[in-house]
């Protein structure tokens, strides 16, 4: 207190500013907070020196309670237009139904240019069909056969299909398939893996239903560790085989060690340089209004990123490439489909001039 | 490893210079470009360590380039910009692995990731269908099923609730996948970087779902994501009543686009899928259920055929980041004592120790932990050392204060085979060499 008097004393002799004065109270803070501790020393600067730099707290609230009262209650109709989850208990399970053929048709229009042909993908998509008996393989040399996961071999439930085609698929247009839709390419997925419904074949007439739906059982349906009722007792390491852990030795903990080396060149090259980026190619973007309407409605699921091969749009490079056989070329090559690329790049309804005006566009812009 | 003599002097300048010049007069050369003569200096664009040029004209005792001419206004940038010169730290992804960049993983740079928390541009990126771009004013979440009152709620509403912030990392299980046959691919970015660590602040869902009051067979939730996949999984009642929370900030701003704008969920220390990035709905239910994201992928296949499912938390796992591949050791002098250092990270708690191997694995000594210890959360070690010159296997170990300790691959393999894919938290060996490169190798024992 003595030590307050003073500088008060002085402060109102000298007339200091206000700044000086409220120094003068962070003081009188610390000042007091250090005589109560005794457990701090004081740097220079008059702030607290933590013994060990340790300097830790953590102050979790913890006097939350509600009610709060904060939202909207979410009605029926809310909940239900997004709720498209299905249970393999068949809780949640959609009104409708397709056909085998109906399936078929759809999945070759809407599934095939990543899926392949019934569903064979070679591409790196993901293959839909076969792997039966495949899932003990384990490669352990180059060129070993692995195990192949699909919809017939690997899924436990169908449920689970029918939820993920409805929502997920296709990839370019989720949320775009009727529930009759996502019956019928489920029923021709399931009928390329042979799996059957009660017993009976799902032939080309076949209409699968959410009247029989439940009737499907996948072959690897009890493939998967552990059951439901024991998971408490899996997520117990004690009691969990599979937990990822080792042990602490300290001193000669091998008599041999082998060091095996990085197998091939896959690493991607990247540059650790800090230097300056190169100035970057201002790309002009085309005017053709028609053309991005086109583009931006059938062709951006491919050439947008430039999956499967496709010249992806801006790429210079990559559409230079394609130009090399001549735009009249690459029009019919449109037109009629290359590689990957389905006829008018999957869509049927558009005319010869709409993809050329695409086409123009595409190429526009990525000079 | 170079000595302070020729080797050191050889990486100190260009190649042009290289073949100008005969080895024996380089040395000399360099002195008096050094010392003697500034515009040869000038011109002799040495190469620094990381391989950029160096202008000696920047160098003391001259005055560089940029304190000669006024800065850039302080509204330069009105949304800060990392200096230019960081160009190439950025995340990346690896070709093969997906045919699709909507459906892939852009790695983090662990290489240059210093401290705990993760920037939030070079935070690692998993999407099943692209980047989702919502509309924060159309953003609507909904909470129903086993509820005594269902709810929808707007970001502002979700903001409204008593927040916390916390440090978590998120790591996808499929983090180190390409590993399980081998080393396979040569840089810690590529085999650890679906990994990052960041402040999270949101609502604890606890604080909303005993408000909205829990039915008493609520055992599961399914919670779910509002972009171009549902990517949907079912999460036990038990998790996201103990520390799961709904979050809408990330080091200090709203998350990116990339990491679920404007509302994600955080599930701490368990698999990154299961932190459902643009979350719309969270279904409260009895049992489980066996979304895509749960069945068809994130399951481990055993050499039994069997797979395993429902494995959420992310075991006690760690890295050397420096010295890795992409930080190797070729400017380091002998004599010199330099720092090793690494993260660790567990999904059951707080690392409790680090150990470091010179050997491959044969003698292990106890690194020191520095910085934050937090629960689920990045953790420091490092050790000093001084090189002698000589090849040495380098990898950390660490445990976590459940009592877990990383395993070896042999071990990982042995109890899981090599087609699991995911939760490979086996140690990471480095090969340093006697030119200082490094490299990713694996310790077989």
């Amino acid at each position: 207190m003595f030590k307050q008097f003073t500088k008060k004393t002085i402060l109102a002799i000298l007339g200091l500013s206000l700044a000086t004065i409220s120094y003068a109270t962070a003081n009188k803070y610390t000042d007091a907070y250090y005589a109560s501790s005794h457990k701090y020393k004081i740097n220079v600067d008059g702030a607290i020196i933590y013994p060990n730099d340790l300097r830790v707290q953590y102050i979790k609230n913890d006097q939350v309670k509600g009610p709060f009262h904060i939202g909207q209650k979410a009605t029926k109709k809310e909940i239900s237009g997004w709720s498209a989850d299905i249970r393999p208990d068949g809780k949640g399970l959609y009104i409708g139904h397709g056909s085998v053929s109906q399936g078929a048709d759809l999945f070759e229009n809407k599934c095939s240019k990543c899926h392949g042909t019934f569903g064979a993908a070679n591409n790196g998509f993901p293959v839909l069909v076969g792997g039966k008996g495949t899932l003990k393989n384990q490669i352990l040399e180059p060129g070993e056969p692995g195990p192949l996961k699909t919809v017939g071999s690997y899924w436990p439930y169908a449920t689970t299909l029918l939820w993920y085609i409805k929502t997920a698929m296709p990839q370019d247009h989720p949320n775009s398939l009727t529930n009759d839709q996502a019956y019928a390419i489920t029923a021709y997925v399931l009928s390329l893996n042979d799996i059957t419904v009660g017993g009976k074949e799902m032939d080309d007439d076949f209409v699968l239903s959410n009247k029989n739906f439940m009737k499907i059982h996948l072959p690897n349906e009890n493939g998967f560790i552990p059951k439901d009722k024991n998971l408490k007792h899996s997520l117990n390491s004690s009691t969990n085989p599979y937990f990822g852990t080792g042990n602490r030795c300290m001193k000669n903990c091998a008599k041999k060690i082998k060091i095996t080396h990085v197998v091939g060149n896959l690493t991607p090259k990247i540059n650790e340089a800090l230097d300056l980026p190169k100035p970057k190619k201002i790309h002009t973007v085309s005017t053709n209004t028609k053309g991005a309407k086109i583009y931006n409605s059938t062709c951006v699921s491919c050439h947008g990123s430039g999956v499967l091969g496709a010249p992806k749009f801006g790429d210079s490079v990559a559409w230079s490439k394609v130009l090399k056989q001549g735009i009249s070329k690459v029009y019919s090559n449109a037109i009629n489909g290359i590689g990957n690329m389905p006829p008018k790049g999957g869509n049927s309804s558009l005319s010869d001039s709409d993809i050329k005006n695409a086409v123009d566009y595409m190429v526009e812009s990525s000079k | 490893m170079k000595t302070k003599d020729k080797k050191s002097f050889s990486l100190s300048v260009n190649d042009e210079n290289n073949k100008k010049i005969h080895s024996n007069e380089r040395r000399e050369f360099f002195k008096k470009g050094l010392f003697y003569s500034v515009g040869l200096a000038a011109a002799s664009n040495a190469l620094a360590s990381n391989g950029a040029n160096v202008d000696p004209a920047n160098l003391p005792p001259n005055i560089p380039s940029w304190a000669k001419i006024p800065g850039k206004p302080v509204d330069w940038h009105p949304y800060g910009q990392p200096s230019a010169y960081e160009h190439n730290v950025i995340r990346r992804s690896v070709p093969f692995l997906s045919p699709d960049p909507m459906a892939d993983v852009a790695f983090s740079p662990l290489q240059d990731q210093n401290g705990i928390i993760t920037p939030n541009g070079l935070f690692f990126v998993r999407d099943h269908n692209g980047t989702c771009i919502v509309d924060p004013n159309d953003y609507r979440l909904i909470i129903h099923g086993l509820v005594d009152k269902p709810i929808i709620l707007t970001l502002e509403e979700i903001k409204r609730y008593p927040s916390e912030s916390r440090i978590h990392f998120i790591e996808c299980p499929a983090n180190g996948a390409t590993e399980w046959r081998g080393a396979q691919l040569d840089s810690v970015q590529f085999t650890k970087g679906m990994l990052s660590c960041a402040q999270w602040t949101g609502v604890p869902l606890k604080t909303i779902l005993k408000d909205l009051g829990l039915k008493p067979n609520a055992k599961w939730a399914l919670a779910e994501g509002g972009d171009a996949s549902t990517m949907a999984r079912s999460i036990p009642i038990e998790k996201l009543l103990d520390d799961a929370m709904i979050v809408y900030a990330q080091n200090g701003e709203a998350l990116r686009p990339e990491q679920g704008y404007p509302v994600r969920l955080i599930v701490p220390g368990w698999e990154g899928n299961l932190n459902v990035k643009w979350l719309r709905r969270i279904k409260i239910g009895d049992k489980p259920w066996h979304a895509k994201e749960e069945t068809a992928k994130y399951t481990m296949l055993l050499p039994s055929g069997k797979a395993i499912q429902y494995y959420w938390v992310m075991d006690v796992n760690s890295v050397i980041t420096s010295p890795c591949p992409e930080k190797p050791w070729k400017d380091v002098k002998i004599g010199q004592k330099i720092e090793i250092q690494g993260i660790a990270w567990s999904g059951r708690g707080r690392i409790s120790a680090v150990d470091i191997t010179f050997d491959g694995g044969k003698n292990w000594t106890k690194a020191r932990l520095k910085g934050l210890i937090l629960p689920k959360s990045f953790t420091r070690f490092t050790i000093e050392y001084i090189w002698n010159g000589k090849p040495i296997y380098l990898a950390s170990r660490a445990t976590d204060e459940v009592g877990m300790t990383q395993p070896t691959i042999q071990k990982l393999k042995k109890i899981r085979g090599v087609q699991g894919i995911y939760h490979r938290n086996s140690i990471t060996t480095w090969e340093v060499k006697a030119n200082g490169e490094v490299h990713n190798v694996q310790a077989i024992y």
